[in-house]
């Protein structure tokens, strides 16, 4: 198994934590967050996703962009598990203030709670947040 | 030590890229090593060799490329972060038969791949958000 978690470079695999804290559509964040997580799973890492604070609208079911000339991101956040990327959370605190549950989302995600949060980012060998 | 640094925010509209210089500077001084600079998402236009501050402000951007210049900083700017907001080298001006190019030299136009591998090749990925 240690073999199988290294790639080309030969060193091991990292766990990179990609944070997500902005809404789709007012700027880049989501989308370039979206890119580095896939490629970094490409490229064998172990990914995990955090929408926190706003960055949860970005997985909401039922985008129309289109309307204002931008693509949707959402269909390819719902495709996380094709790439290898299967532990997806979101901040439980920003799903109550705004009202959402998981069944508004375009995957299934693991609804967890801000100081939980914090320490499951801080287990990560690499943060990035968005 | 070895270290990666991603900036992701821009001059003027973000302490990132800033922030992220006097940390290198810092780093350098102390004797640790830099294995790559990755400028991503907005952190691309810190990138421009064009900007022309008023002169009694800092020059951001030449302080970069100073800096990357004298210790010879592995540099890359994301190409698919910097083609959309139009930050340009000569190879890609060619591509696109555009009439002009505009980064900075000493530093590499390519893919996430790289921050993946500055992500593994170093002890630590220090990320300087938007």
């Amino acid at each position: 198994m240690a073999e199988d978690a290294e790639n080309k470079t030969g060193k091991a695999a990292k766990k990179m934590a990609v944070v997500i804290t902005r809404p789709p559509y007012q700027s880049l964040a989501g989308k370039e967050a979206l890119d580095l997580a896939l490629v970094a799973a490409t490229f064998e890492q172990s990914v995990s996703l955090f929408f926190m604070g706003d960055g949860i609208w970005q997985l909401v079911k039922g985008q129309q962009p289109e309307a204002i000339n931008q693509k949707n991101n959402s269909a390819s956040f719902g495709a996380l598990e094709l790439y290898g990327i299967e532990q997806v959370y979101t901040d439980a605190s920003a799903m109550k203030s705004n009202n959402l549950t998981v069944q508004d989302f375009v995957l299934a995600t693991k609804v967890t709670a801000l100081n939980e949060l914090g320490s499951l980012i801080a287990s990560h060998d690499i943060i990035i947040n968005f | 030590m070895i270290f990666s640094l991603t900036i992701l925010g821009a001059p003027n509209h973000s302490a990132a890229p800033s922030t992220g210089h006097r940390f290198a500077k810092a780093l350098l001084a102390d004797g640790h090593q830099i294995y790559r600079i990755f400028f991503y998402g907005e952190g691309v236009y810190t990138a421009s060799r064009i900007m022309v501050p008023p002169q009694d402000e800092y020059h951001l951007s030449k302080a970069w490329q100073d800096l990357i210049t004298e210790y010879q900083l592995d540099t890359v700017v994301c190409i698919a972060a910097a083609l959309r907001r139009g930050i340009i080298d000569e190879q890609e001006q060619q591509r696109y038969q555009l009439d002009t190019n505009n980064m900075m030299s000493h530093a590499e136009l390519s893919g996430l791949g790289q921050w993946v591998d500055a992500c593994l090749q170093s002890d630590r990925m220090i990320t300087f958000g938007e």
